[in-house]
C-alpha cells in the first residue's frame, strides 16, 4: 500500500473538523452502514444522536440479533425483537436475518419451563419472509429447531445457513433462488436430500457435521453445483451426482472431532468435472471396519477420477 | 485513449473531478460495475473516462483497491484480508472513509463498499451516544424535552 505515512497526513489534515460527515451521507449509505452492526440493537440506539437519526434506523434492511448482546433473559430478547419489528418502517424490505439464540446461565432454565424458542425463531422468520428476505442466517445452541414451511418455501432467498437444526424437511423445500446453502451441526432422520428438484440453482453446498439415525440416506445432486464440502457426516448411504462440480473435499471426522467412526456407503460417486479435490479419512480406531473404509475410498476416487489435483490423507490401506 | 501495453493488456483513462487523469489495465477498472457497463456501452473509445463524483485523491484510493483485487485469485484469500484491514487503517481518518464510501457506491465496487460499510460500523460499535456523537461531530439537536421523550420511547433499545 506504499506510502506508510499516508494515513499520518490525512489524520493531520482534518480541520474542517465542524462538519458532520456522517450524518450527511444519504439514507441508503447510512442504512448500508447499519446494516453491518452486530446487531439491531445498535441500529435502534442511533436514534438518539439527533432528529436526523431519529427513524433511519427504521429502515435498514439487514436485520441482526443475536443474544450474546442481550444480558438478561430470552425473555428481554423476545422483547426487543418485538419492539424492533414494531417499530420498523413495514414498506422497507429485508434483505438479511442473521438471528443467533446461543445457550447462556439461565436460558436453560427458560428453555426447561417451556419458553418457546423454536416458535421465536419461526415468528422472526416469517417476519422476514413476509418482507422479502434473500439471505437467512439462524443458529440456535440452546435448542434444536425445524426450519418452517414458510422459510422452506421462500422462493425469494438466495442464501441459507443453518446451525442445530432438524433438516429432515429439506427434501420437500422449494428454494428455486438458493445457490449458497450451509448446514452446520444439524441433524436428520432417514434421508438428507439436496437434489436439482428442490435447489435447482445450488452452486455452493457446505455440511459441517450432519447426523443421521440409523439406515440414513444422503443424497447430493445438482447441474449448477460447483462447491461441496462434507465434513464430518454420519449416515450410512451416500450418493453423489454432479456434473459440473469443481471443488470436492470431504473430511471423514470434522475438525472438532464429530462425526467419527460411521460407516458409509458410497454408493454412486458421479463427480467427472472435479479439478480440485480433498479427502481426508482419520485412522480408523475399530479394525472391524476397516475393509469397509477401503470401499469407500475407492469408491469415491473412482468417483473424481479427472481431478487435476488431489490432497489425501488415508489410514494404512490394503488394496488388492 | 485506448491503448495497449506489451502483454496486451488493454489501457483505459479515468478523469477525476478535479481533473486528474489515471491510467490503468480494463481489467483494473472493470472490477467497478459502473465503468464496466460505460466500457461495454462503448464510451471509453473517445478520450477518457470522466467521473465526476471521485475526486483524484479518492479515485487514486480506489484504483489501489481494484489493482490489488483483480491480481489476487480465491487462493490468497487470507493475504487479501490482511491487505483489506491494512487499507482501511490507511484512510481511517473519516473524511477519506465517507468518501471512499460514497465513491464505492457511484463506481458500484461491492467489495469495496462491503468493506468500508463494515469499517464504519466497527467505528460506532460498543460506542455510547455521547463518543458517537463527539466522534462525528453530530450536533444532538433535540430540546432536553424531546432528547427526554426519544429515550424514553425507545427505552426498549438500551436494556
Amino acid at each position: 500500500m506504499g506510502d506508510p505515512n499516508k494515513s499520518k497526513r490525512n489524520r493531520a489534515a482534518k480541520p474542517d473538523g465542524e462538519v458532520d460527515r456522517l450524518s450527511n451521507l444519504p439514507d441508503f449509505i447510512i442504512h448500508q452502514i447499519l446494516g453491518f452492526l452486530p446487531d439491531t440493537k445498535f441500529a435502534a440506539q442511533t436514534c438518539v444522536l439527533s432528529k436526523r437519526w431519529k427513524n433511519l434506523w427504521t429502515s435498514v434492511s439487514d436485520l441482526r440479533f443475536d443474544t450474546i448482546y442481550f444480558s438478561k433473559n430470552l425473555r428481554s430478547f423476545e422483547k426487543f425483537m418485538l419492539y424492533a419489528l414494531l417499530r420498523r418502517d413495514h414498506h422497507s424490505t429485508v434483505r438479511t436475518l442473521a438471528l443467533s439464540i446461543n445457550y447462556k446461565e439461565g436460558f436453560g432454565d427458560e428453555v426447561s419451563s417451556g419458553f418457546d424458542v423454536a416458535g421465536l425463531i419461526n415468528w422472526v422468520v416469517q417476519y422476514a419472509v413476509d418482507h422479502g428476505v434473500r439471505h437467512v442466517y439462524l443458529s440456535s445452541r440452546s435448542m434444536r429447531f425445524r426450519p418452517s414451511p414458510a422459510l422452506l418455501g421462500c422462493r425469494a432467498l438466495k442464501t441459507l445457513e443453518l446451525n442445530n437444526a432438524d433438516v429432515s424437511g429439506l427434501s420437500s423445500a422449494c428454494l428455486p433462488a438458493v445457490t449458497n446453502l450451509v448446514l452446520k451441526e444439524c441433524f436428520f432422520d432417514e434421508f438428507l436430500y439436496v437434489t436439482e428438484s428442490t435447489f435447482p440453482n445450488l452452486a455452493n453446498l457446505d455440511i459441517c457435521v450432519a447426523y443421521g439415525i440409523d439406515d440414513s440416506v444422503t443424497k447430493l445432486s445438482g447441474t449448477k453445483l460447483v462447491y461441496l464440502k462434507m465434513e464430518g457426516l454420519c449416515c450410512d448411504e451416500v450418493q453423489l451426482a454432479a456434473p459440473n462440480l469443481q471443488v470436492f473435499k470431504f473430511l471423514h471426522k470434522a475438525e472438532n472431532g464429530y462425526g467419527s467412526g460411521w460407516i458409509m456407503d458410497f454408493l454412486d460417486v458421479d463427480l467427472p468435472s472435479v479439478q480440485y479435490a480433498e479427502v481426508l479419512f482419520y485412522e480408523c480406531v475399530d479394525p472391524a471396519v476397516e475393509g469397509n473404509i477401503e470401499d469407500q475410498f475407492l469408491r469415491l476416487l473412482d468417483g473424481i477420477r479427472n481431478a487435476v489435483s488431489l490432497t489425501l490423507r488415508v489410514p494404512p490401506l490394503k488394496v488388492c | 485513449m485506448s491503448i495497449t501495453t506489451e502483454n496486451n493488456e488493454k489501457m483505459i483513462t479515468l478523469m477525476s473531478s478535479d481533473g486528474e487523469e489515471f491510467v490503468v489495465e480494463e481489467a483494473v477498472a472493470a472490477q467497478s460495475q459502473t465503468i464496466k457497463h460505460l466500457i461495454e456501452d462503448g464510451c471509453s473509445t473517445e478520450g477518457s473516462i470522466p467521473l465526476p463524483n471521485v475526486t483524484g485523491r479518492v479515485l487514486s484510493e480506489v484504483i489501489q483497491y481494484c489493482k490489488k483485487h483483480s491480481s489476487s485469485d480465491d487462493k490468497e484469500e487470507k493475504e487479501l484480508e490482511a491487505w483489506d484491514a491494512e487499507f482501511v487503517k490507511a484512510a481511517d481518518d473519516h473524511v477519506a472513509l465517507t468518501d471512499l464510501m460514497m465513491a464505492a457506491n457511484f463506481l458500484d465496487i461491492k467489495g469495496l463498499l462491503d468493506l468500508v460499510a463494515q469499517t464504519l460500523a466497527n467505528m460506532i460499535t460498543g460506542k455510547s451516544p455521547e463518543e458517537v456523537r463527539r466522534m462525528w461531530n453530530i450536533k444532538n439537536d433535540f430540546t432536553p424535552e424531546e432528547a427526554e421523550k426519544v429515550r424514553k420511547e425507545n427505552q426498549w433499545a438500551f436494556e
